[in-house]
């Protein structure tokens, strides 16, 4: 089962979401009045240890475990799809949180985010639907 | 020291650790850290390729996303169910004092303890059901049409993005506090107010 590996992955991204507060919807609050830094210091740390490692691979050329080079893709750059994006992301986020905190949410027994998680399925299909339309 | 990992609340630092960690592990895996692309796969799945070309992609290369996924909601599940204690917050005192006004805790008190989401809110039983849940499902909606739009969430953008320098997920955080804050400060206190 090639895909056991992501399940345990997975099993260990939820019980860090869970124990690092991070799907807390208080705390996404308070982060958001600027008044604690508990999620900031987390996308911090996060990122100083994310751009030391995949420095360190690139600088080393390390390869997947299949032996294949790791390329990561760079995101294409623009202004408009990222500002506009970005925004109404987080006013929504700001509500209802993002795909990680709905998927363990409902691990917790939150239930309400099986609701959430559909809506946003349906903001997902939204964006297909009129993508050749928004500014990008 | 004396830390333990399963029942202690864990500082920012670690959980940062963590999560930086978790993002080259999946680098490692051969893959890209990022969940909001698993909504578009679900959409795949059902059937959106066929009125919109946005969603006829090889959604197969996405398959492990929804393994990865699936662990997390079997993980926090597990967590509940053997680490009850892991369910509660701190919050700050300025904060509280912003979610009595609104109604969604009974006090303030620097030193209690709150679980991950108010019940007010997110409960069927709460007087303020349904139109709680309106208000709710109408943030899923921007956040799931948001990301997309962005090419990212959390994960991918403020995590593997700015990991790997990306300008484009500066300029969508940025974007994303600025939304966030207006959010929070005073768009969700007039739906709540007003429905």
């Amino acid at each position: 089962m090639k895909f056991i590996k992501f399940i345990l992955a997975g099993v260990m991204f939820g019980f860090i979401l869970t124990k690092g507060e991070l799907i807390s919807w208080y705390r996404w609050q308070e982060m958001l009045h600027l008044d604690g830094f508990h999620i900031y210091g987390i996308i911090i740390t996060a990122v100083a240890v994310g751009a030391t490692g995949l420095a360190l691979i690139k600088k080393f050329h390390i390869q997947d475990i299949s032996g294949r080079p790791i390329v990561i893709p760079d995101k294409k750059v623009s202004f408009y799809r990222y500002a506009i994006g970005g925004f109404i992301f987080g006013v929504g986020w700001a509500i209802a949180g993002c795909p990680a905190v709905h998927y363990a949410m409902i691990g917790l027994g939150y239930m309400m985010f099986a609701g959430i998680l559909f809506s946003a399925l349906l903001g997902t299909f939204a964006y297909g639907l009129l993508q050749k339309w928004l500014p990008h | 020291m004396d830390f333990n990992i399963l029942t202690d609340h864990w500082h920012w630092s670690f959980t940062g650790i963590m999560v930086g960690a978790m993002m080259l592990l999946l680098t490692l895996f051969g893959k890209f850290f990022g969940l909001s692309s698993t909504y578009r796969v679900l959409c795949a799945i059902g059937g959106a390729g066929k009125k919109v070309a946005f969603f006829r992609f090889d959604w197969k290369d996405q398959l492990w996303n929804l393994f990865f996924v699936g662990g997390i909601i079997l993980g926090a599940f597990l967590t509940r169910h053997f680490i009850p204690e892991s369910q509660e917050t701190t919050l700050s005192e300025h904060t509280q004092a912003f979610m009595f006004r609104l109604g969604m805790i009974e006090k303030v008190d620097a030193d209690q303890l709150l679980p991950f989401a108010p019940d007010k809110l997110f409960n069927t039983t709460s007087p303020l059901f349904p139109s709680a849940a309106l208000i709710l499902c109408f943030g899923g909606f921007l956040s799931g049409f948001g990301s997309r739009y962005a090419g990212g969430c959390t994960s991918g953008h403020f995590v593997s993005g700015l990991s790997n320098l990306q300008i484009p997920s500066l300029i969508t955080l940025i974007f994303f506090l600025i939304g966030g804050i207006l959010s929070t400060s005073f768009f969700l206190p007039f739906l709540l107010n007003n429905l």
